[in-house]
């Protein structure tokens, strides 16, 4: 037993640097909590989960010095549900209070990011999310 | 070859297993997708609730319940079955375990790993009291951390989908996919994963030993007066839960770790292991 307590406690502690897994809620105005990402070199990967609160159906997500990837629709998408598509980073058919997963995939040269959520019919803000090095969330 | 005995020689356990890889993983995830979800994470996730919240275990709970309803639901009905039939989600239709055992067939017996030393319950639940308690005592979360419920449908859905790609190629993904190797595609029946670290595993083991004292209780089964001591069963056996104290002696049965997979009923050929109610 005393094994199982311990591997437990390693997989319990267990931090990759170059993984975190956040969520952050999608509302113009609404308190911005910045996303943290460790300190050092190589690309860094965050999964997301995002909740939106905002009305517009098509948002457009970027981050300078990062690729932005979304793990919907489902690689074979059957027909009774309907899923967000995106193209060219826009994502079309958001509905407020839906939660969608976003993967991001960050370069590593930069120090700090900011990821940036624009209205795709306007190129308005919505919100803007920094991501920083460091901080006392660094591995949540 | 008629198509009865073809299908005799099919190992038909398989065949659950695989249409369970069809219900619930990329790329089609049909179940999933009913509910919104591309994998077995999410509302479909039937781990995560089993841990106990920081911020209170009645309100964790009821969240919880709320954000994996699914998981809940099908947590639930696993062990509603294995209380009356004994495993036979975890032997016959879940598509994790299952896809670790398949793949797993494909590897050379010599490569690989002998979990069978270590003593599966007493582990099991250790690593089960830190799952579930280790975020409340403050000794780190393992929640999602190399989950095999994540790597294995990132892995089917990674050819189609850049996100699941992404995940596996980090560090967190690397450590998951060695630890998903190691303990299942490389472990001697390919089952250790889900012998030593599943969560669900745990508490359906532990429904299986409770319910199996229960005689109108369908399991696997020994009688003791037609067991020979042969030894035949204990080597078919995935999960170690057949034990033999010295050679010749009874075969006995952990029903703490038997997934009733029927394996050793096929091997004895004594006709000591069988199926069903408790014979009186």
């Amino acid at each position: 037993m005393a094994a199982g307590v311990l591997v437990g406690l390693l997989f319990a502690r267990f931090t990759a640097p170059d993984y975190v897994h956040a969520s952050l809620t999608l509302q113009e105005g609404g308190d911005i909590e910045p996303l943290y990402i460790s300190h050092g070199e190589g690309k860094r990967t965050l999964a997301l989960s995002i909740k939106n609160l905002q009305d517009e159906a098509d948002v457009r997500i970027t981050v300078d010095g990062g690729r932005i990837t979304s793990s919907q629709p489902p690689p074979i998408a059957l027909p009774f549900r309907q899923w967000l598509s995106s193209k060219d980073n826009v994502f079309s058919g958001l509905k407020r209070g839906m939660k969608f997963p976003l993967s991001l995939v960050l370069d590593g040269q930069k120090e700090d990011y900011e990821l940036l959520f624009v209205r795709a019919a306007d190129n308005s803000v919505i919100q803007r999310v920094p991501i920083i090095r460091g901080g006392s969330r660094a591995h949540h | 070859m008629r198509i009865t005995e073809l299908w005799g020689k099919i190992k038909q356990r398989y065949l659950f297993i695989l249409a369970g890889m069809i219900l619930f993983l990329p790329p089609l995830s049909l179940i999933p997708q009913t509910i919104g979800e591309t994998n077995m994470c999410g509302k479909v996730c039937p781990r995560l609730f089993l841990i106990l919240s920081t911020k209170g275990i009645a309100a964790g709970a009821l969240s919880s319940v709320q954000k994996m309803w699914f998981g809940v639901l099908l947590a639930a009905t696993v062990l509603i079955v294995t209380f009356f039939f004994g495993r036979l989600w975890c032997s016959h239709l879940c598509p994790i375990g299952g896809a670790t055992e398949m793949i797993g067939r494909f590897i050379p017996e010599r490569l690989k790993i002998n979990f069978a030393k270590i003593d599966a319950p007493a582990f099991r639940y250790g690593y089960f009291a830190v799952f579930v308690a280790g975020a409340y005592w403050g000794a780190g979360n393992i929640a999602c951390k190399l989950c095999n419920f994540r790597i294995i449908p990132f892995l089917a859905g990674s050819p189609f989908e850049p996100a699941y790609a992404a995940y596996l190629s980090t560090s967190m993904g690397v450590a998951g996919l060695l630890t998903v190797s190691l303990a299942g595609f490389f472990a001697k029946g390919g089952r250790a994963y889900c012998n030593c670290l599943c969560p669900v595993g745990a508490v359906d083991g532990l429904v299986n030993y409770l319910s199996s004292k229960l005689g109108f209780t369908k399991k696997m089964r020994t009688d003791p007066g037609k067991c020979a001591g042969c030894g035949q069963c204990v080597a078919s056996c995935m999960v170690w839960a057949l034990k033999q104290s010295e050679a010749s002696a009874a075969v006995k049965r952990d029903s703490l770790s038997c997934i009733s997979c029927l394996e050793c009923e096929k091997t004895c050929p004594h006709g000591a292991i069988y199926y069903g109610k408790l014979k009186k």
